[in-house]
């Protein structure tokens, strides 16, 4: 019951938030310089005149304030979010369709890594606290974290180059049938489908951006582990476990790390902030046809639809896991609800 | 007059003092402190030497001195660029901007949330709640996109970008600044504050402000390294600044398409950042550690 | 206590109610819960007399001593400052500051770490007075002397002064301004034994020499024995007993003070401390707190009426104001 409250206040949140980045990106688009009509068609709005009597008209704007604010919620929950001029005119919501789940596929794979290398040197480190393991483990994770991600890139380019030649611009090689779309997610679908060797070849594609991003990602994730283990081997219910003639290392690996699995929940909701925003760099380094390629795309072209709808999108993702690492928090730990 | 064990004589050394040998007993932060003293003074005599028009660097940052890209060697420390300028050159030259940002941002930052903040954790109610919701959708989005958003309304530009960022950055010291006044609220020098007649203004800026400035700050010093980070990314995507203006970030993307043929233009400015970073947050964890140890 | 012929402060049926919730609940705002701090106090200080308000830990005296200094709004009743009400906006704080400060009980928290002694001493004068710089110095020098610690101080900051020190600084803040009369929160109750009654002389000597009136909350009967006039005895936000200091303590009418000071002697008077004191049953809950009497789950002598009517408190003999049904079985 008490459980159920909190995922509802949660929730009205999540909501409530969604509706102030709503309002923001409707307050933008009309601070943007020029017509209102920009904001829907970007710079060359005047060469599409058919284009823009049609939006003028869908969006209300030669209507009031309120009446377009009106009108842009309910386009906007509708899934209209203007045309793409980066894109020949294109609904922005069809040019999100085909990005967003390559960049899906990029944040799945590196979320697996992330946790992966972040929880292994984690354990290493505190298994192994204050030896020269320990050390050269904090001076990696700290170097990494401290990168930008497009710079990881570029190193892991130039040590890995000559393994992997890819051509940019694709997520697969393109002389090869794409799977139809069953998850939306072309790596799974072709799994399913036993399309073996389009599977086979998105996995080549996708490695290097999703690496990248987990090396930049994963020092979060390893500082975390190894100090929340570290103190969970302080506690008195570790000391017990060791009193009872349990090894140091089964004390270490039955009792410590579950018990410091739940830390982990905590900064789960800041590891996606931090692997969806450097899609937006990997993609632009390695040619990944994502959406973190489209908005670069974008901004360079002032596609301003092309803008808001990816702010958009990424913060739905964002504030869905944060909504998901909250409720999956208070599950494990039900304490924190009476808060 | 009681006798007096636990009062203290006078004493001359004053708490800098005293924060700067906690500081030094942690090779770490030493380290950091190398880095980051190094970032800036190379950053003020570039600038010094702009302004004084006198000429330190062994070449001009746009001048084409090679017939192309060279590999690093004596005369050329870190090589030349595919048009044949001298990549050391180009990469001190920028010094003075990236650090700069990093300063104004982080500044700025923390006084209009040591005001917000402040003020909204002593007067508490509606003032109060509203700027709480209102970071509260800052925090449910990352900075970076957020950024972006800003930067395409404003359009590109160095000023446009440290605008965008700034807009992006007070929040989280708002919160941070409430959080302190709050615990500085119950303190009973507030309430003896008001009993001389004292209002909120004048209670914010004698008493919250003073008392809450040394936590900030501590977190102001890891927090330069992080928009570092993020200014350089915005750089990368070409946001910032236009060749042939040098920046380390706008360098990595420029030169990203020699990986193969001239490995070292793009990995030299990337370490140049990752240094600096590194810089800042070591610094920033050894001022941490030497406040909390005091 | 209707008129205010030599009372400096007279309350009429105080009320401070906090709501219990913290901020914007979404979901829980119709159980927002409702703690009676204080909950219709009526109290009068004779003007130069010391007021003692005693009371277990949680009854409510401090929120009754910060709702009278304005520092928080009250819920309900009447304050009264030298016959002029001042709840409400209705005076201008800063003179009622002028005529009414406080001294707290942690000597730690009540001075600035970051300011100088001088300035906190000289604040009051700035901010409630038209002296000017140089008079203000004057004055915060003298009032700093009238507390025993010479000008050598001005300078330091509060962690280069002892607990006693930090005490005298915020009791010769609280008198630079010559207040009618100073709200003492457990003054001394921070302190060791023998500092503790270096203060407390200190504050004999200037409540003589600045004719001072004098609300001291304490924990410690020998205290309140060593300063008061008069004693309030507090319970769950209400005043139980009220009569001359020495009365109560000798001859106690409420059964709530007469288990308070005659359980538990102790030898030593002066560690005669309140909350040591074991009474059976549960300290009531201010946000659910027991019907009729508050005493009742706890009272020895209780009666079903008890439970149901909250007896007011009455005069049962010239001064002695005791607030109890039965209380004539207690004499
Ligand atoms: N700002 C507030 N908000 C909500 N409840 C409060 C607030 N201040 C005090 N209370 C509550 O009011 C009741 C009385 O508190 P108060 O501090 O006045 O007691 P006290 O008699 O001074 O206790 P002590 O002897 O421990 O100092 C307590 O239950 C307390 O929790
Ligand atoms: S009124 Fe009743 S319960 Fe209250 S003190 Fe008197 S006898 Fe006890
Ligand atoms: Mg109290």
């Amino acid at each position: 019951m008490n459980l159920l409250r909190f995922v509802l206040r949660r929730m009205v949140f999540a909501v409530l938030v969604l509706a102030s980045v709503l309002t923001i990106t409707f307050v933008l688009s009309h601070l943007i310089p020029g017509d209102v009509i920009q904001a829907w068609l970007g710079k060359e709005a005047a060469t599409q005149p058919k284009l823009a009597a049609l939006t003028a008209a869908k969006y209300h704007l030669n209507d009031s304030i309120p009446v377009q604010y009106y009108y842009y919620l309910v386009n906007m929950l509708q899934g209209n979010l203007g045309y793409s001029p980066s894109r020949g005119f294109q609904p922005v919501t069809s040019v999100i369709a085909q990005t967003l789940p390559y960049t899906l596929q990029i944040v799945f794979f590196a979320f697996i890594m992330t946790i992966a290398i972040g929880v292994v040197l984690g354990v290493v480190a505190a298994r192994y606290n204050g030896t020269v393991l320990d050390k050269g483990i904090r001076i990696f994770y700290l170097g990494a974290y401290s990168s930008p991600p497009y710079f990881i890139g570029v190193v892991l380019l130039i040590v890995l180059s000559f393994v992997l030649n890819i051509p940019s611009g694709y997520a697969a090689n393109p002389n090869l049938t794409p799977p139809t779309a069953i998850t939306g997610l072309p790596i799974f679908d072709s799994l399913i489908e036993g399309n073996f060797a389009y599977f086979e070849s998105g996995l080549v594609y996708v490695f290097l951006p999703a690496l990248t991003l987990a090396v930049a990602t994963f020092g979060l994730l390893t500082r975390v582990a190894r100090s929340s283990l570290l103190e969970v081997m302080q506690t008195d219910y570790i000391r017990t476990a060791r009193a009872k003639g349990l090894d140091e290392g089964s004390v270490f690996y039955r009792h410590a790390l579950p018990n410091a699995a739940v830390s982990l929940i905590t900064i789960s909701s800041l590891l996606v902030t931090f692997l969806v925003t450097g899609t937006i760099f990997v993609e632009d380094l390695f040619g990944y046809p994502g959406m973190g390629l489209y908005v670069v795309k974008a901004l360079a072209g002032t596609d301003y639809p092309g803008i808001m709808a990816t702010t958009l999108v990424f913060a739905i993702i964002i504030i869905t896991t944060n909504l998901a690492a909250d409720i999956l928090y208070a599950i494990a730990d039900p304490q924190i609800r009476l808060g | 007059m009681e006798s007096d064990k636990t009062a203290t004589k006078p004493r001359k050394s004053g708490r800098v003092t005293g924060a700067l040998r906690a500081l030094t007993r942690n090779k770490e932060s030493i380290f950091g402190l190398a880095i980051v003293v190094s970032f800036l003074l190379i950053a003020a005599v570039v600038e010094l030497s702009t302004l004084l028009n006198v000429t330190i660097l062994p070449y001009s940052p746009t001048a084409e001195v090679a017939p192309g890209a060279l590999p690093p060697s004596l005369k050329y420390l870190f090589g030349t660029d595919n048009l044949g300028r001298d990549l050391f050159s180009r990469i001190v030259s920028a010094t003075p901007y990236d650090i700069a940002i990093g300063y104004i941002v982080v500044g700025s930052a923390f006084v209009i949330g040591a005001l917000l903040g402040g003020y909204a954790g002593i007067r508490g109610g509606i003032l109060d709640e509203i700027l709480m919701r209102f970071t509260d959708v800052f925090f449910a989005l990352p900075v970076l996109v957020l950024a972006l958003v800003i930067a395409a309304v404003l359009g590109t530009g160095v000023t446009n970008m440290a605008i965008a960022l700034m807009i992006v950055w007070w929040p989280a010291y708002a919160r941070l600044a409430r959080g302190e006044a709050l615990k500085v609220a119950h303190q009973n020098y507030i309430e003896a504050a008001r009993l001389s007649g004292n209002g909120h203004r004048k209670i914010l800026f004698r008493h919250v402000l003073p008392n809450i400035s040394g936590t900030m700050l501590v977190y102001a010093t890891l927090d330069i390294g992080t928009v570092i980070l993020v200014y350089s990314g915005l750089t990368y995507l070409g946001l910032a600044v236009h060749p042939p203006t040098p920046d380390w970030g706008e360098m990595v993307s420029d030169y990203h398409s020699y990986i193969l043929s001239a490995p070292w233009l793009a990995l030299f400015p990337g370490l140049v950042i990752s240094l600096g970073v590194i810089g800042f947050s070591l610094l920033g964890d050894g001022v941490k550690d030497a406040q909390e140890t005091r | 206590m209707k008129d205010d012929d030599g009372m400096v402060l007279r309350t009429v049926d105080l009320k401070k109610h906090f709501r219990a919730s913290k901020g914007l609940n979404l979901s829980s705002r119709s159980k927002t819960q409702v703690v009676r701090a204080v909950d219709g106090v009526s109290l009068s200080i004779p003007a130069g007399k010391t007021v003692a308000v005693v009371g277990e830990s949680g009854c409510g005296k401090t929120t009754l001593a910060r709702t009278i200094a304005l520092l928080t709004e009250p819920s309900g009743g009447e304050i009264y400052l030298d016959g002029q009400r001042i709840d409400g906006g209705r005076e201008s704080h800063r003179e009622v500051y002028r005529k009414l400060q406080m001294v707290f009980q942690d000597p730690d928290s009540s001075l600035d770490p970051q300011m100088k002694v001088g300035n906190s001493i000289s604040q009051p004068l700035k901010g409630l007075t038209g002296m000017s710089d140089r008079e203000v110095r004057k004055a915060a020098v003298e009032s700093l002397e009238a507390v025993g610690m010479s000008e050598d101080y001005f300078d330091r900051l509060p962690r280069q002064l002892s607990g006693g020190q930090k005490q005298r600084v915020a009791v010769a803040r609280a008198i630079s301004t010559h207040p009618r009369l100073l709200i003492l929160d457990e003054p001394t109750s921070a302190l060791d034994a023998s500092v503790q009654a270096q203060i407390l002389r200190l504050l004999v000597d200037l409540q003589k020499k600045y004719s001072l009136s004098y609300m001291l909350i304490t924990h410690n009967i020998a205290v309140a024995g060593y300063l008061s006039d008069m004693m309030a005895v507090m319970y769950a936000g209400n005043l139980v007993e009220y009569g001359p200091c020495s009365d109560v303590m000798s001859r106690p009418r409420h059964p709530y003070t007469i288990t308070l000071i005659n359980s538990a002697p102790v030898p030593d008077p002066w560690k005669r401390n309140l909350l040591s004191v074991n009474i059976k049953g549960e300290v009531p809950s201010a946000i659910n707190p027991p019907s009729g009497c508050k005493f009742h789950p706890r009272c020895p002598y209780a009666q079903a009426v008890c439970s149901e009517v909250n007896p007011p408190l009455e005069e049962i003999t010239p001064g002695r104001w005791v607030a109890c049904h039965f209380v004539e079985k207690t004499a």
